[in-house]
């Protein structure tokens, strides 16, 4: 079925990344490969700087202060996708912001960083001028991640993973299983929507539960073990990916068998009305890259974001049989 | 040309001038309106000032006559990027006009013989099929024939069906479009529809001792719920609304498919009765497009 008859305008999305080792080149020096990148067909990672200006969102102005009109226009790298459309935005504009947010919430299970997401759509005119004709405005300009991950930054090898893991991801999302899309909603859900950490990780706990659904139902405790331990392996580093890895300092390596039990445990308690153990308010996590104590119970919070995007990760590369 | 200034339909005109004012990119979000009669010094200058009034009346531009300048503004610019300024300007006639030959009549044979009715219409994103809701021909009808708003027949017989089910009550029938018909447009954004927004409700539904004609009513989207065992929202359309719409359009202001009409119902209790339509909106199409879906995540 055509369903892009009378196509004439030459149109983009962009999706901005603000953490990647291009753009924040204090975190990391960066690499020898360089934007444009190519991440699936019709998606590209580019440097967009100058593309886009203030003066762009002018029209906005009613809406959108005028400082946040100068930080949409301060972009650089960012997921790019490139279409031809008719005059008025349709289905194919809403296909492509669909498309980039998908790729964008894969990026986030390869390594999540601060990033908000947020799109502008803009049509070129023959004169090559920009004309921005649609953008979505994100109510804040980071969002809250544990603190392992507060200064991770997109690298090239995590575009090799997410190459890797983007067709099954896609496939996933359009036909399911409706379990794993569950929990990948509530994977971004947890960065996206929610603000608060005690929510946030019962999100992630409820998103790992979801992940390993079988028949329709949650698995036993021991068995959701069971089955985490062979899918994500209970020898893990929780903070393999962090961007301060060197930094942490940590007793010994936390892994995901030292942490499980707690998590859940914690779990329980926050559903049910409980708090924290009084004894983990003397148990110290780790030290974070400042220097200061990162409470056990927000280590957790690390450790639920990790089993739940390992675990994601592991059903998009090997599908438990 | 001869000289003489052009006269042009309403429509066409601010179809001209909006493009004029938000098609192009432009330093300044104000346009002198020397500017805009020079632009169109092929027209009556009183059809412009005509045009910018109803574009100013509908806020989708502000004319300051002390400066001489017309101010651009976001919703103007949103209104014309969706291809919305002749319908919000002009409104529910218009509407009506413009989109009657769109809509049609689906006559089905049900497993009992029983002949019943429903509607459909025709997109441009899908040419040569109707959008209709699943419930019209599923259950084992039969489709006998399809009828435009003059009673002239487009399709005789079954024709072949794509999406749909008891969950989903949406589903794509293929039909011949006449190439006067002008399809309607779907609104493929979610969150794009607000409690209580006016909408147009068009269908064919029977009115005893009376022949079949098509039905255009005005209504509110009422409410927006989650449907009960179903991870899908509904719209509840109240106003001069009816039953017997089953897979009419539901049309925004701008002219735009907000939902598809899947079933009627009467909310009664002690303060009266109101007379309801749920429809399923139709950004959920996206769900039986055959070349890729775009799913929105599972709830």
């Amino acid at each position: 079925m055509d369903t892009s008859a009378g196509t004439h305008f030459e149109k983009t999305t962009i999706v901005p990344l603000y953490y990647t080792v291009w753009n924040t080149p204090f975190l990391m020096p960066p690499p020898s490969v360089t934007p444009p990148l190519h991440i699936i067909q019709d998606v590209t990672l580019e440097n967009m700087k100058g593309i886009i200006s203030s003066k762009n969102f002018e029209l906005w102005k009613e809406h959108v202060s005028s400082r946040d009109r100068e930080d949409l226009a301060l972009i650089s790298i960012c997921l790019v996708n490139r279409f031809k459309s008719r005059e008025h935005v349709g289905l194919l504009e809403q296909r492509s912001e669909q498309l980039l947010h998908k790729v964008f919430v894969c990026l986030r299970i390869v390594k999540p960083t601060r990033s908000p997401f947020h799109m502008v759509q803009f049509k070129r005119e023959e004169s090559g001028e920009v004309d921005v004709f649609r953008f979505t405005h994100p109510d804040r300009r980071e969002v809250n991640v544990p603190d392992a991950e507060t200064l991770n930054a997109i690298t090239s090898n995590d575009l090799d993973v997410l190459r890797k893991v983007i067709t099954p991801f896609l496939k996933v999302t359009e036909s399911g299983p409706d379990n794993l899309r569950r929990a990948i909603r509530l994977f971004e859900e947890g960065y996206s929507e929610v603000y608060d950490p005690v929510l946030q990780l019962l999100v992630w706990v409820m998103g790992i539960e979801a992940a390993f659904v079988k028949g329709g139902k949650p698995l036993p405790r021991k068995l959701l073990f069971q089955a985490i331990e062979r899918q994500v392996g209970f020898n893990r580093d929780i903070c393999e990916d962090s961007g301060e890895r060197e930094f942490i300092k940590v007793p010994s390596p936390l892994t995901v068998g030292d942490t499980i039990h707690d998590l859940f445990n914690l779990r329980n308690r926050l559903v049910h009305r409980g708090w924290i153990e009084k004894d983990w308010a003397a148990k110290e996590g780790r030290r974070s890259i400042s220097g200061e104590t990162v409470p056990y119970a927000d280590v957790l919070r690390e450790a639920a974001s990790f089993i739940l995007r390992k675990s994601i990760l592991s059903f998009l590369t090997a599908p438990p049989q | 040309m001869n000289g003489q200034p052009q006269e042009r339909q309403p429509d066409e005109l601010l179809t001209s001038v909006s493009k004029f004012l938000y098609g192009t990119v432009r330093d300044e979000t104000q346009v002198k309106l020397d500017e805009i009669y020079d632009r169109f010094a092929d027209l009556n200058a009183a059809q412009v000032d005509h045009t910018l009034q109803r574009l100013s009346a509908r806020q989708l531009i502000q004319v300051s006559l002390s400066r001489e300048q017309v101010q651009l503004l976001a919703d103007g610019k949103e209104a014309y990027e969706s291809g919305c300024i002749p319908e919000l300007v002009l409104g529910e006639h218009y509407i009506s006009d413009k989109y009657r030959s769109a809509v049609v009549h689906i006559i089905v044979q049900t497993t009992e013989g029983d002949q019943m009715g429903g509607t459909g219409f025709f997109v441009d994103d899908f040419p040569g099929w109707l959008v209709t809701a699943w419930h019209v021909t599923s259950r084992g009808k039969q489709v006998l024939r399809i009828e435009n708003s003059e009673g002239t027949i487009l399709q005789r017989g079954e024709s072949e069906r794509h999406g749909g089910s008891e969950d989903l009550d949406l589903t794509l029938l293929r039909c011949p479009k006449q190439d006067c018909v002008i399809p309607l447009r779907i609104e493929w954004r979610e969150d794009m529809t607000r409690r209580l927004d006016k909408v147009l409700v068009f269908g064919y539904p029977p009115f005893a001792g009376h022949l079949v004609d098509q039905f255009v009513a005005s209504g509110a989207i009422s409410s927006k719920p989650w449907r009960l065992g179903q991870q899908r929202q509904s719209l509840i359309i109240t106003g001069n609304v009816r039953g017997g719409c089953s897979g009419g359009p539901v049309v925004s202001e701008g002219g735009l498919v907000v939902g598809v009409i899947t079933e009627k119902n009467i909310l009664q209790d002690g303060a009266g009765t109101i007379e309801y339509v749920a429809a399923t909106p139709s950004y959920y199409l996206r769900q039986i497009l055959p070349d890729g879906p775009l799913k929105p995540e599972a709830r």
